[in-house]
């Protein structure tokens, strides 16, 4: 064989051992290994707690969480560190809402970390770090996480939201509300298509999803992924 | 499904005239280089290289050129959708393999790595651009658009060094070739020489 020949193959070759570590790279990208804590979930109200080291993939639109004996896939709602006071993971895709901002939205890219250090709420992706104020999170669906304390009203009946709490509305059939200072989660049936919360700033009608600050009023973007990363 | 592909085509508008200027510029150039032919000066050197050719010789310089160019240009700028770009190389590169069957093995490799390579090229800087500004990312995407162009830049040379050596053998062969006949014909002269005397 002459020698530019085997120069050739070898250059292919180069190519193709770059691609297979690229490749697995690129699949590492898309996994979050996180060891040694506990964690839970809140499913229909019953608390799901997970322990040891956790191994989350997103894999053609599946977040799946990898557990020693079983493969649980997840939803966008949040999973809670037992270990680790006020800190939160998002398995999915979430959208930052900063009513301040002309009702600004940016993408909370899946597995970031949220979490509370003297009363202020950050956002941690990888070595990204922003800080969220007078805003909430939305999954472009029926889940909102706030970061602020928050006024619930369903059918004429006030609720108080702490930081790092979501609600979950079914419109026309339930609430559900996850307290965490308290620990609680609570159902509520409601056929009420005027679920609301306020704050001083900013009120959202969850049954329809959309937002009202100041004189002006919009719509939240339920297409989470076309938003610009808070990240970029 | 036409107005899909017309869609697509429409969203490569740069590249096209970006194309159109890199072969006009291109042409200018050679135009300037080989316009007056002086044996004493190397412009010589690229009038040989391109005269001479026969017209699968020169459909094979121009494929590997439009190869080289669109490679070049779906590893540098960046395009959400980067399917209208690898199946025109595709296309390209099968070209160049009906003009050259004997290589299909290696060639039809090579095509598909690259392919793959650029891809994955593209879904890296789709994370920095959508996902996460990561300098580590960003990094080794820059390193491997560099090892892209610089592989893509060494096929070509390889492949236009291949397609002029072919040119020299043809060459060589009808000049061998000439001289055959000529023997022949000078051995039958004198046989038939020595016949008469």
């Amino acid at each position: 064989m002459k020698k530019e020949n085997i120069f050739k193959i070898l250059m292919v070759l180069v190519l193709i051992a770059l691609i297979v570590v690229v490749s697995v790279y690129i699949i590492k990208l898309d996994t979050e290994e996180i060891e040694n804590h506990s964690f839970y979930q809140y499913f229909g109200g019953r608390k799901i707690e997970y322990e040891g080291a956790l191994n989350i993939t997103q894999k053609e639109g599946i977040t799946q969480l990898q557990l020693q004996n079983a493969n649980i896939q997840l939803d966008s709602t949040p999973v809670y560190y037992e270990d680790i006071e006020n800190q939160v993971l998002f398995p999915e895709d979430m959208a930052l809402v900063i009513p301040n901002q002309n009702g600004q939205m940016y993408k909370i890219n899946r597995f970031t970390n949220v979490y509370q250090k003297d009363d202020i709420i950050y956002a941690e992706y990888r070595d990204n770090q922003n800080e969220l104020t007078n805003s909430f999170i939305y999954d472009g669906n029926d889940l909102y996480f706030f970061i602020q304390n928050t006024v619930l009203t369903v059918d004429g009946t006030n609720y108080e939201i702490p930081p790092l709490s979501y609600v979950i509305v079914s419109y026309q059939n339930s609430v559900e509300i996850y307290n965490k200072q308290q620990d609680t989660y609570e159902i509520i049936p409601s056929t009420s298509t005027n679920v609301t919360a306020s704050t001083d700033q900013y009120s959202i009608n969850l049954s329809l999803d959309s937002m009202k600050y100041g004189e002006k009023e919009q719509l939240l973007l339920k297409r989470v992924d076309t938003l610009k990363s808070i990240n970029t | 499904m036409l107005e899909e592909a017309i869609y697509s085509i429409s969203n490569h508008f740069t590249q096209l005239i970006v194309f159109l200027g890199f072969v006009l510029l291109l042409g200018i150039i050679i135009y300037i280089m080989t316009g007056k032919f002086d044996i004493h000066k190397k412009t010589s050197m690229y009038c040989g290289l391109l005269t001479g050719l026969n017209k699968k010789q020169i459909l094979a310089l121009c494929v590997i050129l439009i190869r080289t160019f669109c490679i070049i240009y779906a590893v540098t700028i960046y395009s959400k959708n980067i399917g209208l770009s690898l199946v025109t190389i595709f296309l390209i590169d099968c070209i160049f393999i009906l003009l050259s069957p004997k290589k299909i093995l290696f060639e039809g490799i090579n095509i598909i790595a690259q392919l793959i390579f650029i891809y994955l090229i593209n879904v890296l800087k789709t994370y920095t651009l959508e996902i996460s500004n990561d300098m580590h990312v960003e990094q080794i995407s820059i390193v491997l658009s560099a090892f892209m162009i610089i592989y893509t830049v060494y096929f070509f040379l390889k492949n236009f060094e291949e397609i002029i050596r072919k040119k020299e053998k043809v060459r060589k062969n009808k000049k061998s070739l000439k001289k055959k006949n000529q023997k022949h014909q000078n051995t039958t002269t004198k046989l038939s020489k020595n016949k008469n005397a």
